[in-house]
């Protein structure tokens, strides 16, 4: 942990919420990136919850154990903010009309990187494939394959132990490529995203 | 090698370079199509720009400040509990304040109701346990105290003395919850500590009065009107 960091942390323990931000800024792009992916995409949605668990975070900052990860911390809190969203059935992700005709899912030339253009379509892409998934397996997809964290980090992150971890980014890869390959039943994915994150299916 | 196997190793994202994979991939045409999709889904990840989404820098600092404004300072909730077990054998007298925060017993009642009533000493520890009964698991409550400056919260943390004010944030779980606090009364006089349990936008409120007689204190519990009726 940089000291610079490791001095912000003792501040904002203190109370100092100026230091707080200038702490919650060093990280911003990662935790922002996490949140929007999770949201599939709703930014507005996800800074408004990115927000309320940063405020819990700064309230929670005494029991941040020093020989941790600040981030991997943030990352628990942002995750737990989503669950509890998410969990209340009147709550949804408002994020795409999700077409149910396998000929509507189309996947850009990632190859073709020649404008803004084609990296907005990337997200977009990335944003309602993922938004197909069941939050379990959503949150495990987000974590490896998105923003490239290793197993362990992940694990630790969504507080299950790698075994699991493991088990829901491969189910979850199955069910990405099934739609790729025009295979899966969207129709059903379209209502899987919507259930309970209880209702997932066991690893 | 099988298409059982083949697919395993695809969504693995293990080494695929095998021979028997190759050979497997070049004869099967549903497991070819299987791992075309699946390269593509990689290069769609492997294109996708994560810096794309830090585009309002200042913005969400400021907004994030003006949030902080209204937040508690940061408390010590895990270690609020073993402070408590710590003294808890010095304690000479323990207040159990029970309500039901779905149900009010004699719903609809106006006013204060007394609850309990004990006596103390002056800077002597007083263990107040709130419980809370509910039929359902809570999330994300908040039960706020407000201390007058003649009652204080008895710790040996001095920061925590000091506080006119805390929040409690927590779960509670189906059935009873206890809420456990430590206060003593420091100074001469008569103060009150007011409790509220808040759930989305219901309220629930105690009343606590501390009156100074010499060295002895008394200590009132009270109950307060139902504010909401969703409650």
């Amino acid at each position: 942990m940089k000291n610079s960091e490791k001095e912000l942390i003792k501040l904002a323990t203190q109370g100092d919420k100026r230091a707080f931000c200038d702490l919650v800024s060093m990280h911003r792009a990662k935790l922002r990136s996490f949140s929007v992916n999770i949201a599939c995409g709703n930014a507005t949605l996800a800074d408004d919850i990115l927000q309320e668990a940063l405020v819990k975070a700064f309230i929670s900052m005494k029991n941040f154990e020093l020989r941790g990860s600040f981030t991997t911390w943030l990352w628990r809190i942002i995750k737990n903010e989503f669950i509890n969203y998410l969990r209340d059935p009147s709550n949804k992700l408002d994020t795409f009309s999700i077409s149910t005709d396998e000929k509507d899912i189309e996947i850009p030339d990632p190859e073709n990187s020649e404008s803004e253009m084609i990296k907005s379509d990337v997200r977009e892409e990335v944003h309602r494939l993922i938004s197909l998934l069941p939050l379990k397996l959503r949150t495990a997809v987000i974590l490896v394959d998105i923003q490239e964290m290793c197993y362990e980090e992940a694990a630790e992150i969504l507080e299950i132990s790698l075994t699991a971890l493991k088990s829901r980014v491969f189910k979850g890869r199955k069910k990405l490529v099934e739609i790729v390959n025009g295979n899966a039943d969207t129709r059903q994915l379209s209502a899987d995203r919507f259930r309970s994150i209880d209702d997932d299916e066991e690893e | 090698m099988d298409c059982r196997d083949v697919v395993k190793a695809i969504d693995e994202q293990i080494e695929l370079n095998e021979s028997s994979f190759l050979e497997h991939i070049s004869s099967c045409e549903n497991c070819s199509k299987y791992y075309a999709s699946a390269q593509k889904l990689r290069a769609l990840f492997s294109k996708y720009d994560k810096t794309l989404d830090d585009t309002f820098g200042d913005d969400f600092n400021n907004a994030l400040f003006i949030r902080l404004q209204s937040a508690s300072a940061p408390a010590d909730v895990k270690k609020f509990r073993p402070s408590i077990i710590q003294i808890a054998s010095a304690l000479l007298f323990t207040l159990i304040f029970s309500v039901g925060i779905f149900y009010f017993s004699g719903a609809g009642s106006t006013g204060s109701e007394l609850v309990s009533s004990t006596e103390t000493e002056l800077n002597a520890p007083v263990r107040i346990v709130l419980e809370y009964e509910t039929d359902q698991d809570i999330e994300n409550i908040e039960v706020a105290f407000v201390l007058d400056k003649g009652v204080r919260f008895y710790s040996k943390d001095e920061k925590f003395r000091n506080l006119d004010g805390f929040i409690w944030k927590g779960n509670l779980k189906k059935g009873k919850n206890e809420i456990p606090f430590v206060v003593s009364a420091v100074e001469e006089g008569s103060w009150k500590i007011v409790t509220e349990a808040r759930f989305e936008g219901m309220s629930h409120r105690h009343l606590i009065t501390f009156r100074t007689d010499g060295s002895k204190v008394a200590v009132v519990l009270y109950k307060l009107e139902k504010l909401s009726d969703n409650i």
